[in-house]
Parts: structure tokens; sequence; C-alpha cells
């Protein structure tokens, strides 16, 4: 039963970095390449890391205080690709000036 | 072809004895591979024990070496003028290679000794990954001294001081001074392990993830042209990124040392917030990929440049991020898959970045301006090294899972249960084939040497054979 929990816990945390990654690639390519197929396909691994964060949030092996800092970390990353993504561009966009 | 300052050329001397010692960590990590599935293989002769030390310490001393080439090859660069310290700087090298060799070779020859004075400061310290004795560790601090005072001393004399430069001596300053902390020494396991980890987690995940920003912006600056604002915002970023979750994220080595109950918490929070950085950085590099569209004369250095961004996500974050909740890390610590993780993590920030670094350096002494870097075996090599690394890390993430699984969560690590999954089918099977893939990860490294030892100037012969044909 204990490992059986502990497997999941391991196995949301690997996926939820991983379609993290995933999203901020394709997001990042769509948003370059002009592509709103790819910026929304890499919306699908945003929502598959919301989920594989929330398989980790709702394990009962984990206390209230972990619970938050990783429901914290999932929202955290839903944001991520966008705010990055403004912010490389006007830094760019900025030293053009 | 450019002509070089002095540094560069002792660069290149770090370079190329960095790029050997590359082949002797693979070596002594195959050796080490083959005796996890036959433990009898060379005992006696070449212990397990002083293959895994060799395996790591060579890979710390020639990923060092690179970051230390890369130093030498960007601070004439950086500041107009030739190192002001190069005599010293030269005298450091062979000092440093001496010191290697003397050391290996005690470790061959004596494998071991008697927990006295005289192992520790001539034979080895015995503390895993810093076994170096402790001669050799002065030895170490006093070459990061030098290039520390050769760093300061040519910013000085070409009164100049940028932002790149400002990180570079900060962190030059950490990376010989947490040294030091490795050198303490008491009977007391729990203190000694809390400096121990100091070196380890703070020396090698801070202050060199610091130093490849700083040597990936020069190349950036030198390969894409990426200007220099750009390069300088983005590493004032990511130094406050690294240090702001890597600095406690360190606390998740300290869960089960002894160290108080706080360093559960704070250990844990960080090192959930560490992958975040990681996937921001990930951005830039797309959007870098995709301002250049891979085009530039040097596309090895380029595409190991990238490795390098998505290498880190995948192995420090993702690997890293898998267990290092301490309700998992509990089970997972010490097992095979934070072996996993860190074959991972340290090809993609470290290994990945000393390559582009090495190429770039090619591409200046070889390769005539114009002439393109773009032959067919480094993209064997690139292939081959990445396939390698993520077969051996996939086969060694199945052993540290049935490790973790069976022998601690079901079994309850003890020393049958240790033994019971050691000789689990799915342990047996991963070590089979983390061997097969360490062993085309140890080909393609040849196929890289060959590459790094002829690039440019079979370019320059098929250009020759043209001309004449």
């Amino acid at each position: 039963m204990l490992a059986e929990t502990i497997y999941k816990l391991m196995l949301y945390g690997f996926l939820m970095v991983l379609f993290a990654g995933a999203y901020a690639i394709l997001y990042a390519m769509g948003r370059f390449s002009g592509l709103p197929l790819l910026t929304r396909a890499s919306y699908s691994f945003a929502l598959l890391q919301f989920l594989s964060g929330l398989g980790m949030v709702l394990s009962p092996y984990l206390d209230l205080l972990w619970r938050v800092i990783i429901l914290f970390s999932t929202f955290a990353y839903l944001f991520i690709p966008p705010v990055m993504w403004r912010v490389v561009v006007e830094m760019h966009k900025r030293h053009e000036e | 072809m450019e002509r070089l300052y002095e540094s560069q050329k002792l660069a290149l001397w770090y370079f190329w004895t960095a790029i050997i010692l590359f082949g002797a960590q693979l070596l002594f990590g195959l050796l080490a591979a083959i005796q996890f599935i036959n433990p009898d293989f060379l005992y006696g002769t070449l212990n397990f024990m002083t293959n895994r030390m060799l395996h790591i310490n060579a890979m710390v001393v020639w990923l060092l070496m690179g970051f230390i080439a890369g130093i030498y090859w960007f601070l004439p660069l950086e500041t107009g003028r030739e190192v002001v310290g190069i005599k010293l700087g030269k005298l450091a090298y062979f000092a440093f290679v001496g010191a290697v060799a003397v050391v290996v070779l005690v470790y061959l020859l004596k494998q071991y000794g008697s927990g006295d004075f005289f192992t520790m400061w001539f034979i080895t310290e015995g503390r895993e990954y810093i076994e170096a004795p402790r001669w050799a560790d002065i030895g170490i601090v006093a070459v990061a001294l030098i290039v520390a005072f050769n760093v300061v001393g040519t910013a000085v004399a070409a009164r100049r001081l940028t932002g790149i430069l400002g990180v570079l001596m900060v962190d030059l300053a950490f990376l010989f001074g947490l040294y030091l902390a490795g050198m303490f020494f008491t009977p007391n396991i729990s203190v000694d392990q809390f400096w121990w980890w100091w070196v380890v987690h703070l020396w090698v995940e801070a202050t060199w993830e610091v130093l490849v920003g700083v040597l990936m912006g020069w190349l950036l600056m030198h390969l894409l042209g990426t200007p220099r604002k750009i390069i300088e915002a983005w590493l004032y970023v990511e130094v406050m990124l690294v240090f702001g979750t890597g600095i406690l994220g360190l606390g998740h080595h300290y869960y089960w040392i002894g160290t108080p109950e706080y360093w559960l918490g704070i250990g844990g929070f960080f090192s959930s917030l560490e992958p975040l950085p990681l996937v921001a950085m990930v951005i830039h590099a797309v959007y870098d990929a995709g301002v250049h569209k891979l085009k530039t004369v040097n596309r090895p250095a380029l595409f190991w440049a990238f490795a390098q961004a998505f290498g880190n996500l995948f192995g420090a974050g993702v690997w890293g991020f898998m267990h290092t909740l301490p309700q998992i890390n509990l089970f997972s610590h010490g097992t095979q898959l934070a072996a996993a993780h860190g074959h991972l993590a340290f090809f993609g920030a470290y290994v990945s970045a000393n390559l582009a670094l090495f190429y770039f350096a090619l591409g200046k002494t070889r390769v005539k301006e114009g002439y393109i870097l773009n032959g067919t075996p480094w993209k064997i090599a690139y292939v081959g090294l990445i396939i390698g690394m993520f077969g051996m890390t996939a086969a060694l993430t199945v052993a540290g899972f049935a490790q973790t699984m069976i022998e601690r969560a079901t079994l309850g690590s003890t020393w049958e249960a240790f033994m019971q999954a050691q000789m689990h089918p799915w342990m047996e099977e991963a070590f089979r084939w983390r061997l097969f893939f360490g062993v085309m990860f140890f080909l393609s490294y040849i196929i890289l040497l060959y590459d790094l030892l002829t690039a440019g100037r079979r370019v320059e012969a098929l250009r020759e054979a043209e001309v004449a044909g």
C-alpha cells in the first residue's frame, strides 16, 4: 500500500514537470512561429500538468502544508510560459529600440 | 584564423586535458557498470569503489577544467587585453594536471588506507565524491584562487568591469570559499555531512550553475551575436533564480542526516520551486533558436548550447523533482534514482556546456572565417551521446524504482531487503541496459574525439581537393 502511494506520488511529480516543460516549449514555439494551433496544443499540456499536480495534491499521504506548496507550484507553472514570453520579448524589444 | 592570446592557448591545453579526462571518466564508469552485473570482475585488482570514485572524481575535474578553459578563452576577449598572470596560470595548469596524475596513480595502486591522518593527507579523505587527499584539496583551492586572481587582476589592469565579469568574480569567490567546507573534519557524522553537502550541493549546484551561466552568456554573445545587455539582464535573473531556490534547496539533502526538523520544511519548499526557473529558461532558449533559425558558422557549438538548456530541464527539473519531496525522498535517497537524476543533470547542465565551449574554440582555431564547422561525425556523436545518456538514465530509473519500492517501501530497508532488491529482475535487467547504453555512450565519445581531433582539417582537405579537382 505504501509502495503504491509513493509510486503514484513519484509518477505525478515526474509528469508534472515533464508536462510543464512540454507546455513551455510548445507555447514558445507557437508564439514565435505565429502558429496558434501550436499554442493551443501547448494548453493541453498545461492542463495535463495541472492534473498531474492535482494528483499529488490529492494524495492522502501529504499533509496540508505540502499540498498547499504543490498547489502553488501547479498554478505557477500555468503562468510561467506567457509571463516569461513577455519578459523575453520585451527584453529584446527594448534593446532594439 | 584569429590570432590567439596566450590565455586562449592555455585554454586549449585545459580543453584537451578535459576531453581526455572525460574519456577516463567513461572508462571507469563502464568498468563499474560491468561490476554491477558481475561483482567478481577485476575484484582485488581494480575494486568497484575505486572505479566508482575515479568515475565521479574524473567527472568533477574535467568539468572544472572545461570551465577554467572557458574563462581563459573569453577573459581576454572581454577585457581586450592579455591575462595579467598568464605565467602563474600556466604554472597552475601544470600543477593541476600533475596533481591529478599523482592522485589517480595513488587511487589505482593503493585504493584504500586506514582511517588515520596519513591516509587523509596522502591517499584519500574517504568522503564520497570529494575523496581527494588533503594536499590535493589545497591544490584545487590554490588553482581556483589563481584563476580568481587572474580574472580580477586582468579586469583591474584593463579598467573594465562588465556585469558578466562582476558575476564571475563573486562566483569565483564562492567557488574556492565553499570548497573549503569539504575540508572540515569532525568525528560527528551529522556535522560532517552538514559541511560535506556544502561542497556537493552548494559548490556544484549553485556556483557551477552560475559559472556555466557566465560562460554560456559569453558563448551566445560571440556565437550568435546576442547583445550584451540581454545576456547580462538574463544572467542577473538566472543568478537570482538559482540562488533563490538553489541555496535553501540544499535542505533536501539535510532531511536525513540528523539536522533539526525545520530543514524538512525549508528543503522541501525550495526544492519544489527549483524546477520553476528551469522551465522559464527553456522559453528563452526557444526564442533564441527561433531568432537565429539555427544558422551559425558553428552548428555543433549551437546544438550543444541548446542541449544544455533542455538537458538542464530534464535532468535537474523532471528527474530531480520526481523524488525531491521528503515524503518520497525518505525512500529514494541514495538509490539508483539519485544516480539517474545525477547522470542526466550533469550531462545536461555541464557536459553539454563544456562541449559547446570546445566546439566554439575549435571554430576559432581550426576553421577559416566563413567556413562552416558542420561535418557528419559531430551529428552522430551528438545523437549517440544524447540517446546513450537518456538510455542510461531510463535504465537507472527502473533500477531505482525497484529499489525504492521493493527494498525501501515494501521490505523496510533491511540488509535482506537490499539483497532481495539487488537480485530482482527489474534491477538485474536494468543494469544490463545501463551497460548497453554506457557502451553506446562510450562509442559516441570516440566519434566525438575523432571529430574534435579532425574537425576543420577535414573541411580544409575537402575544400583543397575541390579546388585541385
